[in-house]
């Protein structure tokens, strides 16, 4: 299996590092950033521009915030956007507000182009490489070593899907509280308006949006290779 | 026994000031913030949420050079959950991620963050972690309103913390220097850690950092060296855990305290209010159970609970066989969310090396019947098998509200003008209620959200309904109130006002809460490319009618040295005034004391030696402990001089004239700031700061007391006796 760190525009972050520890191996292939989106923030909006004219765009958030009480608060939004007016340009009205500390993805549903993004302030930071790993010989899990993961998987063409994850819930596929979360494809719930059922298994072409609620560390990845062996 | 457990208690009530910061007051750490506490000499507990703080030294406090000294100390909050709401309505639990010796323990020199960047990345302003896990939080302003800082060359920010311990920030490309009332500073990195104390004096301390396995390394300019050596647990939540900690011992010895964990680490329950249901209700963390000292046999023993109220410390045994015994409770409070109730102790227990209970205190939390509608804890301090005293200390219990957290009672106030007061404690011989009280506390706070103490008054009704108070005037902007005025109906006018002249360039903000009006305001901020010294004054007048004693005060512009102290004779200047001239070294030390008498003509002694009881009684007042002590030293060496004055005053009188207005003429230079300072009214106002400094921070932040000292300090004589080698130097 082959993961690839995808190119993150907007100006916060570039990044190509290759993957190549803890069971996974094969070759890192380019990302897509000829047509990657771009992501602006405001108050209370979120804009991705840079699209697909006409095409939809998978939104994916994670925001910890202080406002509306003294204690951190962790909310999560995961919607489908649809180009109407084919500008290439989406918004989305955040409630209550865009939180400073937050971070966001937003993935061309048709090109599987993503980018990762923050408010003006918020230093987005990856998880170490280390900390993420395919179970042998299984493509439908995918592991982590956090306690909590949101995770937004896509694959072109077909739709979104989100999970919430908590070391040791029911969803956690490795069984047990032992600071490994592992995500499994048909636990994962649909985005947006297709209600669709998620695919049985991770394939090339996937990405994988993650952010720990903890702390907003995220990772994004792409299969190139096919989970299961092959190409 | 009785005695014993007076002794011991030492229930200081300690108000002390701050705005909402990081911390909500329902669920906060540490010592310094606001509210008031229960304190004996190695724990507290805090009587607003029922957080239990407790401080072991690790080896002893090392003197430095001037005013740096520096140790090591282990603290433990029994707060040792973070709570948060999470996904699909869950209210999700985490280990306090301060902690770095097991659940609830940290060893920490301190650590800064930037916007963003805390653990649970929501602070939105620079925080300071200090070791005993207070969040301090700055602010870009000292007071809403003052003008904004002229930035000295290389400096990006400059900011102030806003909970009352006066601390000025300054950012650079490379460094981030945190500035202490005292001079103190110290030097983060940018990655938050500390890398280097130094004092005014060019003393200092550095600590370099190793990673994988972690370890810290601290230098002082005498060449000492210490190591503080963590290990790896592969536990997410606490990867590292301090191992050892090896210290410079005597004579080119080392002192070892090792830490051991329960092995396996084990699983405990995550706190109760963790609601997932599809969570696994255990987590793996390190517990703590014993730090074995470098004296063989000696050891403290913890034992931690690790269900129900999990992570929280059950009970301590000393060295001494003394042991404390713990049990919690929860604390509730308005609001019906996940901040509404705190873990707290309901039960604190001393028990002696034989196994004899020594003392009992029980903490009762909530709505009281004795005050419909208000909230306040009880605690009740038994002395032997039922006999017992309550103690009633009344808060501010709506988060809604300025004055959150604040020891007393809003509703009802008594008095008006500016002795309006609200009831804060009281003291029953028996259950409160049933009796008559024995005494009442008044208070009056004011400043920006109420928060800082202005008026004071003890009613003694079982002495004839007699009262005492204090009112506080003429706030410097700085954390000093310089006047105190004293009454009360003990004796007929008993008033007795003591003025302070703190940084008489800081001018005057003067802000009533009670009325939302700004009073006076002529403060004016000290430059940001000026020292930070804020313990400084020119004069100090004590009026008791009809005398009066004022001692005129010279301290060093740029280090905050005391030079010396004019102990005037008269109302005026007078060659009867005692001098007292400090010459230090080049490290700060002080190296001479002389006292020079000037003697007027007729002989007399100094009539200032009559007052001399007036100087001593500051508690009021805010002020700094070199200074205090510098003022108790002078009172007994006012007493003395006048003997040694007869002796050596033939040789004293030769130039005692020329001395006295040699320092006379220095005063208007000496005793005053640079004057570069801008001069106008704030458009508007905040007040975020308090009467105290809440801790002295060259104490605060890395002292300890010493390994000797512990044993016959903070168990209080409790357990056995031991025999210890020599103290390290």
């Amino acid at each position: 299996v082959t993961i690839r760190i995808l190119l993150f525009a907007g100006g916060l972050l570039v990044s190509s590092m290759a993957i190549g520890q803890a069971r996974l191996s094969g070759t890192f292939a380019q990302a897509t950033a000829s047509a990657a989106p771009t992501l602006a923030f405001d108050t209370d909006t979120v804009t991705v521009e840079q699209i697909t004219p006409g095409g939809v765009i998978a939104l994916f958030g994670v925001m910890r915030s202080r406002l509306r009480h003294p204690y951190p608060e962790v909310l999560r939004v995961a919607e489908e956007l649809i180009d109407d007016d084919q500008d290439g340009v989406v918004s989305f009205d955040v409630e209550p507000h865009v939180a400073a500390a937050s971070v966001w993805a937003a993935i061309d549903v048709k090109t599987g182009a993503a980018v990762v993004g923050a408010p003006k302030g918020f230093e987005i930071r990856e998880i170490d490489s280390r900390e993420r790993r395919m179970p042998a010989a299984r493509g439908d899990q995918f592991e982590v070593d956090r306690r909590r993961l949101a995770l937004l998987w896509h694959r072109p063409g077909e739709g979104a899907w989100r999970l919430d994850l908590q070391d040791g819930a029911t969803d956690d596929a490795e069984p047990g509280s032992d600071g490994k979360i592992r995500a499994e494809a048909r636990a994962f719930r649909s985005v947006g308006r297709s209600a669709k059922p998620p695919p049985a298994a991770f394939r090339r072409g996937d990405v994988l949006f993650a952010v720990d609620p903890r702390n907003l560390d995220f990772l994004l990845v792409r299969f190139e290779d096919d989970p299961k062996g092959g190409r | 026994m009785a005695q014993r457990l007076y002794t011991a208690l030492l229930s200081l009530f300690l108000a002390v000031t701050a705005l909402f910061a990081q911390d909500d007051p329902n669920r906060v750490r540490g010592i310094s913030t606001v509210t008031s506490y229960d304190v004996s000499e190695l724990d507290s507990v805090n009587l607003f949420n029922g957080n239990l703080t407790l401080r072991i030294p690790i080896g002893q406090t090392y003197p430095v050079d001037g005013i740096l000294s520096y140790g090591l100390t282990l603290y433990f909050n029994s707060n040792v959950w973070d709570l948060e709401a999470g996904l699909e309505g869950s209210t999700v639990a985490e280990p306090d991620p301060y902690a770095n010796s097991g659940v609830g323990w940290r060893l920490s020199l301190g650590e800064l963050y930037a916007p963003m960047t805390a653990p649970d990345r929501t602070n939105s302003s620079w925080i300071l972690v200090e070791g005993d896990g207070t969040k301090r939080e700055f602010a870009d302003e000292l007071h809403f309103g003052d003008d904004p800082d002229v930035l000295p060359p290389g400096v990006s920010e400059v900011r102030y913390s806003t909970d009352g311990s006066y601390l000025r920030l300054k950012v650079t490309a490379s460094e981030r220097t945190v500035e202490s009332p005292s001079g103190l500073t110290r030097v983060f990195d940018l990655d938050g850690r500390l890398v280097r104390i130094e004092d005014p004096f060019g003393n200092w301390v550095s600590i370099s950092y190793q990673t994988n396995p972690l370890k810290w390394t601290l230098t002082d300019k005498h060449g000492r060296v210490h190591r503080v050596q963590f290990e790896a647990t592969g536990i997410l939540e606490m990867p590292w855990i301090v191992d050892f900690v090896d210290l410079q011992a005597f004579n080119g010895t080392r002192a070892i305290y090792d830490f051991q964990y329960q092995t396996p680490h084990p699983f405990i329950s995550y706190h109760p209010l963790h609601t997932d249901p599809n969570q696994d209700q255990v987590i793996q963390l390190p517990i703590l159970e014993r730090i074995a000292l470098p004296e063989p046999g000696l050891d403290y023993e913890m034992v931690h609970n690790t269900t129900g109220l999990s992570g929280t410390l059950a009970s301590l045994t000393l060295p001494t066989l003394g042991r404390y015994e713990y049990t919690y409770r929860f604390y509730d409070f308005t609001g019906g969310d996940i901040f509404s109730r705190s873990e707290g102790v309901a039960n604190r227990i001393r028990i002696d090396a034989d196994g004899t209970e020594i003392g009992r205190w029980t903490y009762t939390n909530g709505p009281i019947s004795l005050n419909p509608g208000t909230t306040a804890t009880i605690v009740s301090t038994f002395v032997g098998a039922s006999e017992f005293f309550d103690t009633v200390n009344y808060f501010v219990a709506d988060r809604f509200v300025f004055g959150h957290g604040l020891p007393f009672n809003p509703a009802d106030p008594e008095g008006t003008g500016e002795t309006i007061r609200y009831l804060s404690r009281e003291v029953w011989p028996g259950a409160a209620g049933n009796g008559t009280a024995l005494r009442r506390e008044l208070v009056r706070y004011t400043g920006g959200g109420g928060t800082r103490l202005e008026y004071r008054r003890t009613e003694y009704l079982d002495d004839g309904d007699t009262f005492a108070d204090v009112l506080l005037s003429n706030f410097d902007g700085l954390g000093h109130y310089r006047t105190s005025t004293t009454g009360g109906n003990f004796v007929a006018a008993n008033e007795r006002v003591t003025t302070v002249n703190y940084n008489p360039e800081a001018g005057i903000f003067d802000y009533d809460a009670n009325t939302d009006t700004m009073v006076e305001n002529t403060f004016e901020q000290i430059d940001a490319s000026e020292p930070w010294l804020l313990e400084t004054f020119t004069h100090r007048v004590v009026t008791e009618s009809p005398y009066s004693e004022r001692q005129d005060y010279c301290f060093d512009a740029a280090t905050g040295y005391l030079e010396g102290v004019r102990t005037r004779a008269g109302s005026g200047l007078s060659a009867s005034d005692l001098l007292v001239k400090h010459t230090k070294n080049g490290s700060g030390n002080t190296t001479e004391e002389p006292l020079l008498l000037c003697v007027d003509r007729d002989d007399r002694p100094a009539r200032g030696q009559g007052l001399t009881h007036l100087v001593v009684d500051d508690s009021k007042l805010r002020v700094a402990v070199r200074v205090l002590l510098a003022l108790l030293g002078l009172a007994r060496a006012l007493q003395a001089v006048v003997q040694v004055a007869q002796q050596l005053r033939d040789r004293l009188v030769a130039d005692g004239m020329t001395r006295c207005r040699q320092l006379s003429s220095q005063l208007p230079r000496a005793f005053a700031r640079p004057a570069q300072r801008r001069r106008r009214v704030a458009a508007a106002q905040r007040l975020d700061q308090g009467i105290e400094p809440l801790q002295d921070l060259r104490i605060d932040h890395l002292d300890s007391r010493p390994t000797a000292a512990l044993f016959s300090n903070p168990t209080g004589g409790q357990g056995r006796l031991i025999q210890l080698p020599d103290p390290l130097p």
